[in-house]
């Protein structure tokens, strides 16, 4: 039936990275907070939810201009992540609680409900749609995929490429490098190690919530889209080896390319398509038997 | 100054408590209120959208039956409880209806799975229940004395879409359900009867949390031959979702392929705010239309559902609506909060309600399918098309049964 027609495999190929680009803007942020600050932060599903609904206000609401919106929405979850880390993050590191990472966990994952309950109150339990960046189909040859998600891929291609650049290309993220590596080899070299946890949640945050303001057009804004992503986001973590940067990138489009392409090629359509997520566990076990660290984890955790 | 505010707050606090329990019923044969409990999901992962429209029905049935005096004397307190869609958390909730709140019966409940759970609670405690909008086979098949319902079942609805879809013509059916009770069971029913009606039928079941049904749809597309039509029953976000992808990529609704949302979904503003012009020419279904005859109290619950909460009725909420009245007129005529006599009096309920005249049949013991035990067997059913962008349900053309039918099935240019 299907099977080596090229138009098939290449829209399944443009679906399979256009997916995985997505993937890798929501684990990003969160292998950042992981990778340099040590602590796993259970709200993130929910900073990407703040995205999705500042976008919907922005643009949807007050009328802006869909692309000054997602600025806005990437400077709201920005701020929220400011927020959470000054008033929740820092008693951790600050000598204030006892158990770290005790702490840690509870208080994110109190908050990610208190997050999502919030937005059930104050929003509505009713699916929105904030505006399309790009109305419309983009045909290239036979292929065809719709403009928004091309739109969307560019800006979380670029948005990836400028993480990078701030991290291995400028001083701060030579700082950030230096803390995720040893934290206190970087305070005796004068780093401030406690802004740059600052930075850190903020920028995890930035890039989660511009994941889901890009996306909301798409997946719409409903109080618990950030729910699987989040999960999804863990995965991705663990895949890429636990706070590897470029590990978490690559673990993003190989788990787009897998979920696309089982979803594609499973002769029984049934199987492929219900056990879609189970396949990209699937590679997830496999690359743990081979590399317990992950794909490109190392036992010092580098960022 | 901060003492004697502390001293004035706990004299203020202890007079409040005071009078609280002063005011509480001490004996009587009948409480103060009849206490009746309210079920549906209204967080996440459950179903809230349909849950908090289910919330709004049962304000607006207790409200009225309130002002016109209540049951027996008493006003009724209803006292809502959130599922969440998980049965561990559904059958918590039972247990607190019953053994802290001490309610008299209970009404709601959207998810199958949930509602497996708390029947076995309510049957029990020998608690009625009717269930509204939870349509697996099984909750009305098991044959429990307490429990009823008067919304449709998996096979009353799909059996009947399933005639629909022969009459209409179409040959090669692509069913996509979500891995729930409600769509598995659904999926089921649709392939079973499409092929016993000589159609070809394939059913695929995704997890109720995929987002991006882009691969799935596009191999569809591909496939040869391509389906005629597709059939969604899934819930939440997720329905929505689908029809969109399947909009934007080419595959449906088209002249090759059409598609049928045979959900509450369908009937949501969120609909056309979700899906834009892809939803014209999308098949769906409802309870009631204002285009066919509408009872009295259906029309007057239609008008005051939209004036009271600035949204159209759905069909979980005709059923809501009804349950509570069915449930309430039961009560009276026992003239007793006894769940056995209610579960009698709800046997021999015929009530004129907002969704037709509804009785209870009572399965094998009539020669019927064991599903139809203590279950409304008339929910009406329409079959509705969208033939214009942003329509609303009350202008959606009826294309099936024939006989009620205002319009042709339009496909489109």
């Amino acid at each position: 039936m299907l099977p080596l027609d090229p138009t098939f495999f290449f829209t399944q190929l443009a679906n399979a990275l256009i997916i995985g680009v997505i993937y890798a803007l929501m684990a990003l942020g969160l292998t950042l907070i992981f990778g340099i600050m040590k602590i796993v932060n259970f709200a993130h599903g929910e900073v990407y939810m703040v995205g999705g609904y500042a976008y919907y206000v922005a643009a949807s609401l007050a009328g802006i201009d869909v692309y000054v919106s997602l600025v806005l929405a990437i400077g709201t979850a920005a701020l929220v992540g400011l927020a959470i880390e000054r008033f929740l993050i820092s008693p951790s590191y600050t000598g204030k609680v006892e158990k770290k990472d005790e702490y840690t966990i509870l208080v994110t994952f109190g908050l990610s409900i208190f997050m999502l309950n919030s937005v059930l109150v104050v929003f509505g339990p009713w699916p929105r749609r904030p505006p399309s960046y790009a109305p419309g189909l983009f045909t290239m040859g036979t292929i065809t995929v719709s403009l928004d998600r091309l739109v969307v891929t560019f800006i979380g291609i670029g948005l990836l490429a400028a993480t990078l650049l701030l991290l291995y290309r400028t001083s701060i993220g030579k700082a950030l490098r230096a803390v995720s590596q040893d934290r206190e080899a970087a305070l005796v070299v004068g780093i401030n190690a406690n802004r740059m946890n600052a930075l850190t949640f903020t920028l995890g945050c930035a890039l989660g919530g511009a994941a889901g303001a890009l996306t909301s057009p798409i997946f719409l804004a409903y109080p618990d889209m950030g729910t699987f992503p989040g999960i999804k986001g863990f995965v991705i973590i663990v895949l890429g080896g636990m706070g590897s940067v470029p590990g978490s990138i690559i673990g993003s489009i190989l788990l787009g390319l897998v979920e696309v392409f089982t979803s594609a090629y499973i002769p029984d359509p049934r199987r492929a398509f219900a056990y879609r997520d189970i396949y990209g566990l699937i590679i997830l076990v496999l690359v743990l038997l081979l590399r317990p660290s992950g794909l490109l984890g190392e036992k010092g955790r580098k960022a | 100054m901060q003492a004697i505010g502390i001293i004035v707050v706990v004299i203020v606090a202890a007079v409040a408590v005071g009078y609280y329990y002063t005011t509480i019923p001490t004996g009587p044969t009948l409480p103060q209120v009849i206490k009746l409990g309210a079920v549906m999901p209204l967080s996440p992962p459950g179903a809230y959208a349909s849950g908090q429209e289910m919330k709004m029905a049962t304000e607006l049935a207790v409200n009225e039956i309130n002002t016109a005096g209540g049951v027996l004397g008493k006003q009724i307190e209803v006292i809502y409880e959130d599922t969440a869609g998980t049965p561990e958390k559904g059958k918590a909730a039972f247990e607190k209806l019953i053994t802290q709140d001490k309610v008299v019966a209970i009404v709601g409940e959207f998810h199958s799975s949930v509602t497996l759970a708390e029947i076995e609670v309510t049957n029990a405690n020998k608690i009625p229940f009717i269930v509204v909008a939870a349509w697996s086979d099984k909750i009305t098949a098991k044959g429990y004395k307490y429990v009823f319902r008067d919304g449709f079942t998996n096979s009353l609805l799909y059996r009947s879409y399933a005639d629909f879809i022969k009459d209409a013509g179409f040959k090669n059916i692509a069913v996509i359900g979500e891995d729930t009770d409600f769509g598995i069971g659904a999926a089921d029913v649709l392939k079973t009867r499409l092929t016993e009606l000589g159609l070809t039928a394939t059913s695929t079941v995704l997890p109720m949390t995929t987002k991006d049904f882009v691969p799935m749809l596009t191999r569809l597309k591909e496939s040869s031959p391509r389906p005629d039509l597709i059939v969604e029953v899934f819930t939440g976000a997720g329905n929505y979702i689908l029809i969109r992808q399947a909009y934007e990529i080419g595959l449906a609704p088209t002249k090759e392929t059409m598609f049928a949302d045979p959900n509450d979904e369908y009937l949501s503003k969120e609909f056309w705010e979700t899906i834009g012009p892809g939803g014209q020419y999308v098949i769906g279904y409802n309870v009631f239309s204002p285009k066919a005859k509408l009872s009295d109290v259906g029309k007057k619950f239609m008008d005051n559902f939209a004036k009271t909460y600035n949204r159209a009725a759905t069909s979980v909420t005709f059923g809501q609506y009804d349950a509570v009245y069915i449930m309430v007129d039961a009560i009276k005529r026992a003239g007793s909060l006894d769940g056995d006599k209610i579960a009698e009096a709800l046997e021999s309920a015929k009530w004129d309600g907002a969704s037709g005249t509804i009785t209870f049949s009572k399965g094998a013991q009539e020669g019927l399918p064991d599903y139809l035990f203590h279950q409304w067997a008339g929910v009406p059913l329409f079959v509705l098309q969208y033939t214009q962008v942003n329509q609303s349900p009350d202008d959606a053309e009826i294309i099936w049964p024939s006989n009620l039918a205002t319009a042709q099935i339009a496909y489109p240019p």
